[in-house]
């Protein structure tokens, strides 16, 4: 297909959103004002016109193949034989889904922690400096990149050779240089695990700092200039005004983040592909649904549980919203 | 008189041409202007471009255009199309296991009698080409699905002759000897194995084709038989002694470059690097005839590499047996392009133009030899064509979820430490679990 | 305001360290991209950017380029290509002994035949026979390698066929993901939040669970439908 044909659909298709959004709601006021403004359904229909195209694209791509999924966890691995809780059962029993689990909260708890922070810390730090700009987009960069690309660039950190060999990752040959022998990083137990979740950080990290940075903007200068003068350290600043004042903010990203570990799949897939017990819930499912012809059975368990780890969060977000509904 | 040597002249002139499409001529095929196929497969540089100009013979001949997409993580994403039914018109199995889930899955379609027959006529040991490529369908009936295109030899062990020679070292004839070479090594200083499973999706492969050629040098071809159909379990005393002697070379760190950890973090393609480095980081690799497409650029067969066999225990009387494998054709779409492709890939000249773009060999009796890239090549040929017992891969025999999943990581996990036996029940567990 | 106390200090020279740490990666991976090839897998990246020592293997001419000069066959050749800049320090002719003499020093093989090289990778090899190998022999060098840069990588990737379909795809993806969801978006949100109707609730809760549900679980049921269509 050409380029003019490709940007010709392209153009139609945000033309066709735009004018739907523009003559149903033109053809309504129209519809209204005729009825001298009693149109007693005005307000449903008006609703209905600006979620409705959402809600479309919203059910055929995540409700349906939601619901498609549940069913499809109580089904045999080719979705055909009815088998009841069966497939629930082997995931409870299987070892490499409790260690999968234990892999899934260790990101949970360690990758939103530190991004917030860093990005915190980084936020204040970088803020009233004459070269902060750059610094934020230097770190800030590292989102710009795939999870695949930031695995390839990781690559060259965490590279392995042996001891009598000359090291081409970056963090061994630091370690040789200093008389140690080098270590296959990726391969060492429990702490493979944590090599992998740096690299999140460092993506994320950026995330966070670029929120905080807009929100410190908010942040009353007179209430902090004002605690300068009466000889506040720069310290008790950040932790008695900034903090506060961010808390909210911490929170969201704080969620944010924990939402988009829970995804987690490109960087483990393309570092270990889940070997050497690093495998996160996602890596089983993948191995599951697409491996050596699939069991959607078990797949699909899997990604249930990875959806109902996300309910406590979302009921939380539900509550806060809630919350700030009523102010 | 006249219309008598017109008629002469007619007929030999017409078998000449004849005989001519037949040996090594040029293909020619039906008019198929304006029609495309797509193909799928497992390559990526550098041998989707020669394959790309592969079939740019029979889009001239044809006038129909293919269209060749390949992926690293194939045996995923060809399970993801075919469930869709959005495949391409021919796929590459890297597998016959592969290929056989998705026969039985609806997804191929039979290929029918002719090329069949072609395959019978023109491979050597036609027979159990045709064989490898017969699957059950989805009803269970058994259908010819296949046509193997690009084979290779496994039981190959690649050197440097310079290093060889430097060192006052010999090519071994048995296993006893290659040990004792690999200890001799040792005691010079130098290092022995450069071993490397690392393939992204696909890691721990190589350590089942050492497993392979191990359990045909261990154990009658029977045995292997029914290793890979399942009649004797994984677990079973046999198999743990093959691993035990994989075990002997992979994980000895005085053998391996790098020593056993970095065996199965090392990729396949880096692993032979170690051949070519000043100074040597190992001696050989035993590795598949594809490999030198990895080799650093420039480098020449049998001037800064060859290839031995590798060899048999002498105390097993086992003879010559000779571990290969290879990729094959299936088709999704039966339309008249489709089948004619598959037939162009029964044809000579496709095969002798990848033959001269090298890393590939072919079972096709009517080849012109002499257009192999090197004697390398053409020695591989004589190996395929006369080996005393030739197994195919077993991983790509076996169902899919062992031969491209349990098998491949519960090698990476007996590279890592875990017992033979560990893993040996881990893997027949899963060959429960689908039975 | 300036200020020049030590906490500023501090804290500045704190956000260099976590831009530095923050860079080290990707700077990696573009010093990566400007090397040979083969290079990749055999010396660490930050070893092209000073002057390093590195091994090399090299095969001299054959036969076909020999000459008569007095009584000696010779073949003359250089190992390097030019401009290069690589200084030889130590060679060998066997990989048992990659270093065994240095600049100026002759080397004999078994064969009796000669070799010297000089600091620039020029060789002379004399032999009172004729040679008659095609493939010279190896010869083997330690050298002083300068930074040096490539942009071969570049010109195989950016000019490689199916590049430019590559760009255009990702573009074809990237422009309407973009806009069209802001368009549809923005009149979802704006009803979400000043619109009070029935559900209100239930949709916002299904669209904050929408975010958790892996992208691998709409492959296979959207590819079906795609496919019917």
């Amino acid at each position: 297909m050409s380029l003019l044909n490709l940007s010709f659909i392209v153009l139609l298709g945000i033309l066709i959103f735009v004018s739907y959004f523009h003559f149903s709601n033109s053809f309504l006021d129209n519809y209204n004002r005729k009825s001298n403004g009693r149109f007693k359904f005005e307000n449903s229909i008006r609703v209905i016109i600006f979620i409705l195209p959402a809600f479309i694209v919203l059910f055929i791509f995540i409700l349906y193949p939601v619901f498609e999924t549940v069913r499809l966890s109580f089904y045999d691995k080719f979705g055909r034989e009815f088998v009841g809780l069966y497939n629930y059962k082997w995931a409870i029993n299987d070892p490499e889904f409790r260690r999968s689990i234990l892999n899934n909260l260790g990101w949970l708890l360690i990758v939103p922690t530190f991004s917030t922070f860093f990005g915190l810390v980084i936020a204040n730090l970088a803020d009233r400096i004459w070269w902060g700009s750059i610094a934020k987009s230097i770190i800030f960069m590292p989102m710009a990149i795939s999870f695949v690309g930031a695995g390839v660039i990781w690559k060259f950190i965490y590279e392995y050779r042996g001891p009598e060999n000359t090291q081409i990752g970056l963090l061994n040959a630091i370690i040789v240089s200093f008389g140690y022998e080098p270590q296959a990083w990726l391969t060492i137990p429990i702490w493979n695990n944590v090599f992998l979740m740096a690299i999140m950080i460092w993506i994320q990290t950026g995330l966070a700092l670029v929120i905080f940075s807009a929100a410190l903007r908010s942040i009353p200068k007179e209430m902090i200039e004002a605690s300068r003068i009466d000889g506040a350290s720069e310290l008790k600043i950040f932790f008695s005004i900034i903090i506060p004042y961010l808390e909210q903010t911490i929170l969201v990203i704080w969620t944010l983040i924990t939402i988009i570990v829970l995804r987690i799949f490109d960087i483990i897939f393309a570092m270990t592909n889940g070997e050497w017990q690093t495998g996160v819930l996602a890596n089983l499912m993948y191995d599951w649904m697409f491996r050596g012809g699939g069991d959607s059975g078990r797949g699909s368990v899997l990604a249930i549980v990875i959806m109902i780890g996300v309910i406590p969060i979302l009921l939380w977000n539900l509550h806060k919203h809630r919350q700030e509904q009523k102010i | 008189m006249n219309k008598f040597i017109k008629i002469l002249l007619a007929t030999i002139t017409s078998s000449f041409l004849s005989f001519s499409a037949l040996a090594g001529g040029h293909y020619t095929g039906p008019d198929l202007s304006g029609q495309k196929i797509t193909v799928f497969g497992p390559w990526l540089a550098p041998q989707d471009d020669d394959f790309r100009d592969v079939v740019s013979i029979f889009e001239k001949a044809t006038g129909a255009s293919v269209e060749y997409g390949g992926s690293d993580s194939f045996e995923q994403q060809v399970m993801i199309d075919l469930k869709a039914g959005s495949a391409a018109d021919a796929v590459i199995f890297p597998q016959p296991g592969l290929a056989a889930n998705a026969a039985a899955m609806g997804g191929l379609v039979p290929l029918g009698n002719d090329i069949k027959q072609m395959v019978l006529n023109d491979y050597a040991a036609g027979q159990s080409w045709v064989d490898l490529t017969t699957y059950a369908d989805e009803n269970g009936t058994d259908q010819f699905m296949g046509v193997f295109f690009r084979v290779n030899v496994k039981s190959l062990v690649w050197y440097s002759p310079d290093n060889f020679e430097d060192n006052g070292y010999e090519i071994p004839s048995t296993m006893e000897d290659l040990i004792a070479l690999s200890d001799q090594m040792v005691a010079d200083g130098n290092t022995p194995w450069c071993i490397g499973l690392g393939s992204g999706a696909a890691t721990g492969w190589p350590a089942t084709d050492w497993m392979e050629d191990i359990m045909l040098r261990t154990h009658s071809p029977d045995v292997y038989d029914m290793w890979v159909s399942n009649e004797m379990p994984f677990n079973d005393p046999r198999v743990l002694e093959a691993m035990e002697v994989f075990g002997s070379f992979a994980l000895n760190d005085d053998y391996v470059n790098g020593g056993s950890k970095a065996v199965a973090t090392t990729d396949f393609r880096d692993a032979p690097n170690g051949l070519f480095t000043s100074p040597a980081e190992c001696m050989m690799h035993r590795q598949a005839s594809f490999i030198p497409a990895f080799f650093p650029e420039g480098s020449e067969a049998g001037v800064d590499y060859d290839f031995f066999y590798f060899p048999a225990f002498a105390s097993k009387d086992l003879g010559k047996p000779v571990l290969g494998a290879g990729t094959l054709v299936a088709a999704t779409n039966d339309n008249a392009a489709t089948i004619e492709f598959m037939k162009f890939l029964l044809h000579p000249e496709p095969n002798e133009r990848f033959m001269e773009k090298g890393g590939f060999l072919t079972p096709h009796k009517g080849v012109d030899k002499n257009k192999y890239s090197s004697e390398t090549f053409k020695g591989l040929h004589d190996v395929l064509l006369g080996a005393t017992t030739f197994r195919f891969d077993a991983s790509d025999l076996m169902p899919g979820a062992i031969g491209a999943g349990t098998f491949w990581t519960g090698m990476v996990d007996f590279t890592n430490g875990k017992s033979a036996k560990d893993v040996a029940d881990g893997i027949q567990a899963s060959w429960d679990a689908i039975k | 305001m300036r200020k020049f106390s030590l906490t500023a200090i501090l804290s500045q020279l704190l956000l260099l360290l976590f831009v530095i740490i923050w860079i080290i990666p990707t700077f990696g991976l573009f010093i990566s991209s400007l090397r040979d090839k083969d290079l990749l897998s055999i010396s660490g990246w930050w070893t092209s950017l000073t002057t390093t020592e590195i091994n090399e293997i090299h095969r001299m001419s054959g036969m076909e380029n020999q000459i008569k000069e007095n009584n000696y066959y010779i073949i003359k050749g250089s190992v390097f290509e030019d401009n290069s800049g690589k200084k030889i320090t130590s060679f060998g002719i066997t990989s048992k002994k990659i270093n065994e003499f240095s600049l100026g020093q002759i080397a004999i093989f078994k064969d009796e035949s000669e070799v010297s090289i000089d600091e620039g990778g020029n060789y002379v090899w004399k032999s009172k026979n004729k040679f008659t190998k095609k493939k010279g022999k190896r010869l083997f060098t330690t050298s002083l390698s300068p930074p040096s840069f490539t942009f071969d990588n570049y010109r195989e990737v950016l000019f490689k066929e199916g590049i430019g379909r590559a760009f255009v795809n990702t573009l074809a993806v990237a422009l309407p993901s973009t806009l069209i969801p802001l368009i549809i978006c923005s009149f979802f949100a704006y009803a979400l939040t000043w619109m009070k109707f029935f559900g209100r609730d239930t949709l916002l809760a299904l669209i904050i669970a929408s975010l958790v549900v892996p992208l691998q679980m709409s492959l296979i049921p959207i590819l079906t439908i795609y496919n019917d269509l």
